[in-house]
């Protein structure tokens, strides 16, 4: 699994007939430059199979999560090229080789140093993807040899449904329950700020406290009015499986971003109301892992 | 990404390097090919960096084949033919440049670097001097820098040096297979021959019929002809020194052709003195001509002694000729055979009655033709006649024109004049072309012998003494037999009497003055006589003689590859050794020591896993393994000490090592 392949390229049937060309002149013609040229070439293409072998020796993969994506959007799968030797590795170009057919190119590695490069891909089917190989390649320098090599990731990654469907929310619950979401953080009427949690939204923070030099503060903000939002699987009149997943995806994120309260309940789950990004995803990691 | 059909826009950098190493194998197409074919296609390369700004190329079918149609239609006018080198290459020439235009994807681009080193091979077709193999050496380096450059897509500095560094680096590496290729590819023609016309290797020589300007076309130019190295010493003076090229015994007045040689049955003539060993390096002419001291007795290899003893190669001479060759300076007695005497007593019909008068009144007052002889040269030295190389046209009656009313030529008008009054006299005469002189290289201890050195002089028949040299020029101006034509024209331009030569070129000839810039053109030429004569003249003759010379007595081409394979599969192994040490991966020792000291808790019972920091497995582990755990918290205190402070304290280093060799060894109990 982790050896490497040294195989010609398709460039390589010209470099045959321009090394063939050169090798009839000085032969046909007892062009002693002639031959001169073709043993200078030949000399290259052959120094250069060690080298572009060596390019990929002592390279290490090392592959960092991956960021839910909603289906037909690009997932990221940010990398980290870590070069182990002393020599810079030029020409590096990583793809995935499974349904995920993306490449992305790393031009130089220093020694000892690390290259990042981030392959993005469109976002397939909904569920919980896993990346198992990851294909290294390179034809450096000169393009006459492929070395290529196969290397074992284990790396998940979420596509979430694509949102479609009605974009209006259902009415929301009539039941009023004030106490239970008086204390929810989130809303659309500033109340005030409190020193910053860990796991708090970063787009709450007050910054411009930050640039004054104060500590980390967290906007507070609180919602006026209404009651949770109610997605129910079953609710919805339409036929489909995904069409009803894609609309009760929509409605998350139209109820997120309204920062109200919203509850989802599928056959197999139910979430109960909250607001929050954490909460946020839970339900879309629900709504794509549905079965 | 492989390489392949992307379209992407080729960056320019590459492209700039590309079009850079083509500026050095186009231009010397210029003086072989129609002088718009290399025009048009450095124009496209303008083109395209102009097209490059704004990020455009050529997309449109139809004016990519009507650029190729208008172009071989061009080629087609321009040499009435589209088969054979010249209009061939053009053709080339004319659809790289559509390419040029086009290019846009890596594809294109492999092919344009193929292009950049197939003009490489172009530039030393045209010429093998060690000029253009410097040129074609400096291209072949830019193409490939170009090819790195374009596989990288980007260097963050040194735009254009650091690839170029980077391919010297690749070529130095590649060296010594080369080395190795150079000696033990096997050179074996295996009967096959390319032969290209002569316009397109040969270059200015002598041509194969004597007439008025024949010779003095060449004598500004300044090339070598052929360089001559003396191994048995005994290099003749200066007036001595005939090259013999050519018998032309076929007489038409001022004008003299070469007898068909297998018209007549011919042996060798017989010579005699001291004979005179000569290696010659002679540069491609596109002709047969092989020049040797007067005379030649034997053929060096490839090559054949022919009527009037000149040699002739068996093909035309497209690549540098290297031969061994002896010479006698002497006549020997023997007889004409008659129908040789026939030949060469023959004068065309033409010739007027004054010139058949002025002959017979050399051989009114004695019969012994030496007297013919001394009164034939006496009429040029009396005569008031001029040394002159723009002598003007000579017409119909030529002949007549140049010995009663001009009275002004070249060498060759001599020589023609001379041996046709000696054929009206009745004495055989034939005329000789070569070169005549030789400029003595004191750097290479060998002899230099230029176009501009081109002589033709007569041969006549003495009984008693055989075929004759008389050189009727050494008459009219001596000087130029004994010094040769450059120093000729320095005496006589000191002496404020510059010789008639039409205006030509005098600061070609100034430039020849002797100087520091003469003697770095010794140094090069030299540096050329190495390269011709080691290496481009290195063909299955003299790898035959080197792996001799070191004691292999067979090198048949099974051999050699066998050898090649072997030699070079050890060399390459060599290499990837060498550059496998270079890629080995370099950690950190204390990593490794800390990794030593993980693996043995591993097996004691505490398996590391990934996400655990130092300390955190440490506390784990001092959990799992209580016998150590004093020392597991020494350790990866001492560990992260050394890691992660600035300021370690404790043991240090060697205190690391020790603690985690006392874990190793006790866990052993």
């Amino acid at each position: 699994m982790n050896r490497i392949v040294v195989v010609p390229t398709r460039n390589a049937g010209g470099f045959a007939f321009i090394l063939v060309v050169m090798w009839y002149v000085g032969m046909g013609q007892g062009n002693g430059s002639a031959y001169l040229l073709f043993f200078l070439l030949l000399g290259v293409l052959m120094v250069s199979v060690p080298k572009t072998f060596m390019n990929l020796a002592a390279l290490k993969v090392v592959a960092e999560s991956a960021k839910p994506a909603f289906a037909g959007q690009e997932v990221s799968l940010p990398l980290e090229l870590v070069n182990f030797s002393k020599r810079t590795r030029c020409a590096v170009s990583v793809s995935l080789s499974g349904e995920e057919k993306a490449s992305e190119f790393v031009s130089e590695i220093p020694g000892g140093k690390a290259a990042r490069t981030v392959i993005r891909f469109p976002a397939g089917l909904r569920g919980e993807h896993e990346i198992s190989t990851l294909r290294l390649s390179s034809v450096w320098p000169i393009g006459f040899f492929e070395a290529s090599r196969n290397l074992t990731i284990r790396q998940h990654y979420l596509v979430y449904p694509r949102p479609a469907g009605d974009p209006g929310l259902p009415a929301p619950a009539g039941s009023k329950a004030p106490g239970a979401w008086n204390v929810q953080s989130e809303g659309d009427d500033f109340s005030g700020v409190r020193a910053y949690l860990p796991g708090e939204s970063q787009r709450h923070i007050d910054w411009k406290a930050v640039a004054r030099g104060h500590p980390l503060m967290s906007k507070q903000f609180s919602a006026d009015t209404g009651g949770a939002f109610h997605f129910d699987f079953n609710a919805i009149a339409l036929r489909d499986v995904e069409a009803r997943l894609s609309q009760l995806t929509l409605w998350v994120i139209e109820a997120d971003r309204t920062r109200r309260p919203y509850s989802l309940r599928l056959p197999s789950v139910e979430i109960a109301a909250s607001t929050g990004e954490a909460h946020y995803h839970m339900c879309l990691r629900a709504l794509a892992c549905y079965r | 990404m492989k390489p392949g059909k992307q379209d992407y826009v080729i960056p320019r950098r590459p492209l700039i390097l590309m079009a850079v190493s083509m500026l050095f194998t186009v231009p010397p197409l210029f003086g072989n090919l129609v002088w718009w074919v290399p025009s048009a296609f450095l124009g496209s390369l303008l083109v395209r960096f102009l097209m490059e700004r704004r990020g455009a190329r050529l997309r449109s079918q139809i004016l990519k084949i009507a650029l190729m149609a208008a172009g071989v239609g061009g080629i087609a006018l321009s040499y009435h033919a589209l088969i054979g080198p010249e209009p061939g290459l053009s053709i080339c020439l004319v659809l790289i440049a559509v390419k040029v235009l086009e290019a846009h994807t890596a594809r294109d681009f492999h092919i344009l670097a193929l292009l950049g080193w197939f003009f490489c091979l172009a530039t030393v077709l045209i010429s093998q001097s060690l000029a253009s193999a410097v040129f074609s050496g400096i291209a072949f380096t830019i193409v490939l820098s170009a090819v790195l450059l374009f596989y990288r897509r980007s260097v963050a500095r040194r735009a254009f040096l650091s690839p170029l560094c980077d391919a010297a680096v690749l070529i130095l590496q590649a060296l010594p297979l080369v080395l190795v290729l150079f000696f033990l590819f096997p050179r074996g023609t295996g009967g096959l021959r390319l032969i290209l016309n002569r316009s397109f290797s040969g270059r200015t020589g002598m041509s194969d019929s004597l007439s008025p300007g024949s010779i003095s076309s060449l004598i500004f130019s300044n090339e070598v002809a052929f360089r001559v190295e003396f191994p048995k010493g005994g290099m003749p003076a200066p007036s001595g020194l005939y090259w013999r090229g050519a018998v032309f015994a076929r007489c038409g007045g001022l004008n003299w052709s070469p007898e068909k040689t297998d018209a007549i049955w011919w042996n060798p003539e017989p010579l005699s003195g001291k004979p005179v060993h000569q290696r010659i390096v002679l540069e491609p002419h596109g002709n047969r001509w092989i020049f040797a001291l007067d005379r030649p007795v034997e053929a060096p290899h490839g090559s054949r002694l022919t009527h009037g003893n000149v040699l002739l190669a068996n093909q035309p001479l497209f690549s540098t000729f290297q031969y061994e060759v002896t010479s006698l300076p002497n006549n020997g007695s023997g007889a004409l055979p008659p129908l040789e005497r026939k030949l060469c007593l023959q004068i065309p019909k033409t010739v007027s009655p004054a010139i058949r008068a002025l002959a017979q009144s050399f051989t009114r007052d004695s019969v012994d033709p030496r007297a013919a002889v001394a009164k034939g040269l006496q009429f040029f030295q009396k005569g008031k006649f001029r040394y002159s190389l723009a002598p003007g046209e000579y017409g119909e009656d030529g002949l007549d024109d140049f010995l009663f009313r001009r009275r002004a030529g070249f060498c060759e008008h001599y020589a023609a004049a001379f041996a046709t009054l000696m054929r009206a006299a009745g004495i055989p005469s034939r005329v000789v072309v070569g070169y005549q002189g030789g400029e003595f290289n004191r750097l290479g201890k060998y002899l230099v012998v230029r176009q501009s050195y081109a002589h033709a002089w007569c041969e006549v028949w003495l009984p008693g003494s055989g075929w004759e040299r008389v050189d009727p020029t050494s008459v009219i101006v001596p000087e130029r037999v004994n010094m040769g034509f450059d120093t000729y024209l320095e005496m006589r331009e000191a002496a404020g009497a510059g010789l008639d030569i039409g205006g030509l070129s005098r600061l070609g000839l100034a430039l020849r003055r002797p100087g520091l810039l003469h003697d770095l053109q010794l140094a090069w030429e030299t540096l050329g006589y190495e390269w011709d004569t080691q290496v481009a003249g290195f063909d299955e003759e003299a790898q035959r003689t080197f792996f001799f010379q070191i004691g292999f007595l067979n090198s048949g081409p099974a051999v050699l590859l066998g050898w090649l394979i072997l030699v070079g599969a050890a060399v390459i192994g060599a290499q990837s050794l060498a550059s496998w040490w270079k890629v080995r991966p370099v950690q950190d020792p204390l990593v490794l020591l800390y990794e030593r000291f993980c693996r043995r808790a591993a097996v004691l019972g505490a398996k590391r896993e990934p996400w655990e920091g130092p300390l955190q497995f440490a506390e784990r582990a001092a959990r799992l393994i209580p016998a150590q755990e004093e020392r597991i918290r020494r350790i990866a205190g001492l560990y992260t000490g050394l890691r992660y402070s600035a300021t370690p304290d404790g043991g240090g280093a060697t205190g690391l090592l020790r603690e985690i060799r006392l874990f190793c060894r006790s866990g052993k109990l």
